[in-house]
């Protein structure tokens, strides 16, 4: 083989291999499907969630209802069993949220959770993840985050963590939108409602402007 | 330059044919790409449409965020507004399980298809029913260039 002919093939193999490196950068920087990666539309898709809780009630979800636990979940006597229960299918889901909120408070300083009302938060948890899945359909892993607190009372404190997720098939955190909501109790309320459920008087002066923060995380799946 | 019929001229169609593929390969990547950029490109829009209109175009004017009323007056005149940008627009109104419960503006035709092909964005958002309550559902926009 003559030598003019082996430059001009090496030279097509080094023009070749500049291709091939051309091909893999536009790969590299080719965009995946936005409906599955946009974090745009993941941070619009989880704002327009939240929102939605504010205004859809319980019942389009096929309602929610539980036992008051003040005298025990053990009671099983059927005309007190029926008068116990609460039916809460005309209330949104961040009014639900709210509600358990005030009746399953941890207290801090004792390290043990005061919760009258187990059967509420283990129920609503079971409700907001079929909310959840409902609303968001397998399009992204999910985290729902309530959270309050602390209030702080020098020798304890009361907070309350609440989390919904389903990160089976997550891979990457495209967002995390927060909502802000107020407690919807007065401070009187709030003094009696921990004065009945703990034994604890708040003090006068304290300002409790108890804010409940929910946050939803979207992952891509 | 001279060719030698034989070695020469078989490691030249060797390379020349090596190159096309290559070529060939980058024009068809360089293609997806730009596909995939439209692509992005539209969703982008359908989704600035899809929030401007759960946003102001249909929102409750009564200080409720996130809940919006299905006004066919209200989404003909944004269309109007789209149309002048030759931007059109289809919006649906769905229940979680995929009922059809409202829908404004006619679909994407065959030809506008093929030219330009419609993407859609959906959103979940609480829609005022009759009795005042507020129903969970997905506003389903489709968008696609005139």
């Amino acid at each position: 083989m003559e030598k003019r002919g082996i430059g001009c093939t090496a030279d097509v193999m080094v023009f070749a291999l500049l291709i091939s490196t051309a091909i893999s950068i536009l790969c590299a920087f080719s965009p995946a499907d936005p409906r599955i990666n946009s974090e745009r539309y993941a941070e619009s898709f989880a704002r327009s969630t939240l929102l939605s809780f504010l205004n859809c009630t319980a019942d389009q979800f096929g309602g929610f209802s539980y036992r008051l636990g003040g005298l025990g979940s053990g009671v099983n006597i059927p005309f007190i069993g029926d008068s116990l229960k609460r039916q809460l299918g005309h209330k949104t889901i961040a009014q639900l949220l709210a509600e358990d909120i005030l009746l399953n408070m941890c207290l801090e300083a004792r390290e043990v959770t005061l919760s009258p009302n187990r059967e509420m938060d283990d129920k609503l948890r079971v409700f907001l993840k079929s909310v959840l899945d409902n609303t968001i359909d397998g399009r992204f892993g999910y985290r729902l985050r309530a959270s309050a607190g602390p209030v702080d009372l020098g020798f304890t404190s009361f907070n309350f963590n609440l989390v919904v997720e389903d990160l089976s098939c997550a891979r990457i955190q495209l967002c995390s939108e927060t909502q802000l909501l107020s407690l919807p109790v007065s401070r009187a309320e709030l003094t009696k409602i921990t004065r009945n459920q703990h034994g604890i008087n708040l003090p006068r002066g304290l300002k409790t402007e108890l804010v409940i923060e929910v946050s939803l995380e979207l992952w891509s799946t | 330059m001279t060719l030698h019929v034989g070695e020469d001229l078989f490691s030249n169609v060797i390379a020349v044919s090596l190159l096309s593929l290559f070529i060939t390969a980058l024009v068809h990547s360089y293609h997806l790409y730009s596909l995939r950029q439209k692509d992005f490109d539209d969703f982008d829009l359908a989704l600035d449409v899809a929030e401007r209109l759960r946003g102001s175009i249909l929102a409750v004017g009564d200080g409720l965020p996130g809940l919006i009323e299905i006004s066919q007056c209200r989404l003909e005149n944004f269309a109007k507004i789209l149309a002048v940008q030759r931007i059109k627009m289809r919006v649906e109104i769905r229940t979680l399980d995929g009922k059809l419960l409202q829908y404004s503006g006619p679909g994407p035709d065959a030809l506008s298809c093929y030219l330009s092909p419609a993407t859609n964005v959906s959103l979940p958002v609480a829609v005022v029913c009759d009795n005042r309550g507020a129903k969970l559902c997905e506003l389903v926009v489709h968008v696609w260039r005139d």
